[in-house]
């Protein structure tokens, strides 16, 4: 069994769970991917990642509410959940949500477009 | 018993009008403006690849059902030969990740072929591979990927509807920003460029497979049609694969009169990724004049999902980067 540690990567952005992904095998942990959130609930349930790199706009189930059940949940609670928050200020055409005021359990939040670099150093911090 | 591939997923576009370029005649400098007009309609490009050869720059173009009205003129009036075409029904199965596998597209396309599905184009983002066909088809086209692939077993949705608590929203995220924000710039120098021309039919048949046999992996593909019953695919690998690549080619090319293949440029390749690409404005229209204006000519292009790659000749990956820098910002 290998002895790096898990993080789950979970985005509908196919591209960028790919980017994430080549930087933390680089990185030296071990990379397990999903695209949506009822996907990633059943990677968490084989897999028991220590991370969750998770975006909040899904198909199936958002990341606020997966984030939620697995805070609330006895067997999950302590895996560290890491949000990708989305969208630019510039967005205006759209009625994609901000959730603006919205409070997580998460424990640490990223805007997009991410710095790799820097998301790597919150990945390290949180484990 | 054929090994099955596994997936993360595969997704389906909406209805999209494709427009083929066949044109000696369409100078780069044509090209980027008709990629102004379909800015300024504030229309996104799904899907854009282009490569120049044999003397005419060859130029794939996807835009939504919806869309296309708004430029229809502007196209029409670059359509100069009857090789050149618009396909008004046309749709992309994306399958991801493609983990740069050679055999995942010679499985596919065997795939595809068998069942008589035509194929108008394919295109690589880094992570997926974008098979066009036509729109009524997309369906029966997954049908036959399941042939030779295999899903997980709750893969998300093939027409994905994102939920935020019990509500559907809009994820077309619409914006135009003074600097693109980017996760980040890349340029791969010295890649080899493979060039093939090849009748779809050879492609499906069971020796292509032996391409992918030692899980070699591919840096980008794209593939145009030529004309109704051949394919012009680009295929850049590292050179570390050229030797054997060129020698199982080369073994495929003495059974097969009707290939061609050319294989001896060198390019470099310059890729940068960012959110929302898909769907946002703009950023194909702005990263060809700049190319342009900076005198620097491309030899292939595909931008498609999040992903723009432009390739460029060997030695001047650098100057497209630096040039491709001034529009980009990282935050």
């Amino acid at each position: 069994m290998s002895d790096k540690q898990l993080i789950l990567v979970v985005d509908d952005d196919t591209d960028l769970v790919e980017m994430i992904s080549m930087k933390l095998e680089s990185e030296n942990f071990q990379v397990a991917k999903a695209y949506d959130g009822v996907e990633a609930f059943e990677k968490i349930k084989e897999e028991k990642p220590a991370l969750i790199i998770l975006d909040v706009m899904m198909p199936r189930k958002d990341g606020y509410v997966l984030c939620d059940e697995l805070k609330n949940s006895d067997e999950y609670k302590d895996i560290v959940v890491v949000l990708l928050t989305a969208v630019s200020d510039a967005v205006s055409s759209t009625n994609y949500t901000h959730m603006g005021g919205k409070t997580t359990l998460a424990d640490d939040f990223v805007p997009k477009p991410i710095d790799l670099d820097k998301l790597m150093e919150i990945v390290k911090d949180n484990l | 018993m054929v090994d099955t591939l596994r997936l993360g997923g595969i997704k389906l576009s909406g209805e999209l009008v494709q427009i083929d370029f066949h044109e000696s005649r369409l100078s780069a400098e044509k090209f980027t403006s008709l990629l102004q007009k379909v800015a300024a309609a504030e229309i996104a490009i799904p899907h854009l690849h282009q490569a120049r050869g044999s003397g005419e720059l060859q130029s794939t173009l996807c835009l939504s059902l919806e869309d296309f009205p708004r430029v229809k003129g502007a196209v029409d009036s670059l359509l100069h030969n009857s090789r050149s075409r618009i396909l008004p029904a046309v749709g992309t199965i994306t399958l991801f990740p493609h983990r740069s596998a050679v055999n995942l597209f010679i499985s596919v396309v065997h795939a595809l072929a068998g069942q008589h599905i035509p194929l108008h184009g394919i295109s690589t983002s880094v992570s997926a591979l974008v098979i066009h066909t036509d729109y009524d088809l997309l369906d029966k086209g997954v049908e036959a990927i399941l042939t030779v692939c295999e899903l997980p077993e709750n893969h998300t949705p093939l027409r994905p509807v994102v939920l935020l608590g019990d509500q559907a929203v809009e994820t077309v995220a619409v914006y135009w920003e003074p600097k693109i924000r980017i996760y980040g710039m890349d340029v791969q120098r010295g890649l080899c460029h493979y060039l093939l021309h090849c009748p779809e039919t050879v492609l499906n048949h069971e020796k292509w497979r032996s391409l992918g046999k030692n899980q070699e992996k591919f840096r980008l593909l794209t593939a145009h049609k030529e004309d109704e019953n051949t394919l012009r695919c680009n295929l850049l690998v590292e050179k570390s694969w050229r030797d054997s690549l060129s020698s199982d080619l080369q073994t495929l090319l003495a059974d097969e009169p009707t290939l061609r293949l050319n294989c001896d440029e060198y390019v470099d390749m310059v890729s940068f990724h960012g959110p929302h690409f898909q769907d946002r404005f703009g950023i194909a229209e702005r990263v060809f004049t700049a190319l342009h204006e900076a005198g620097i000519s491309l030899v292939l292009s595909g931008c498609t999902g999040t992903s723009v790659h432009v390739v460029v000749a060997a030695g001047e990956g650098d100057s497209a980067a630096r040039c491709l820098e001034q529009l980009c910002t990282i935050p």
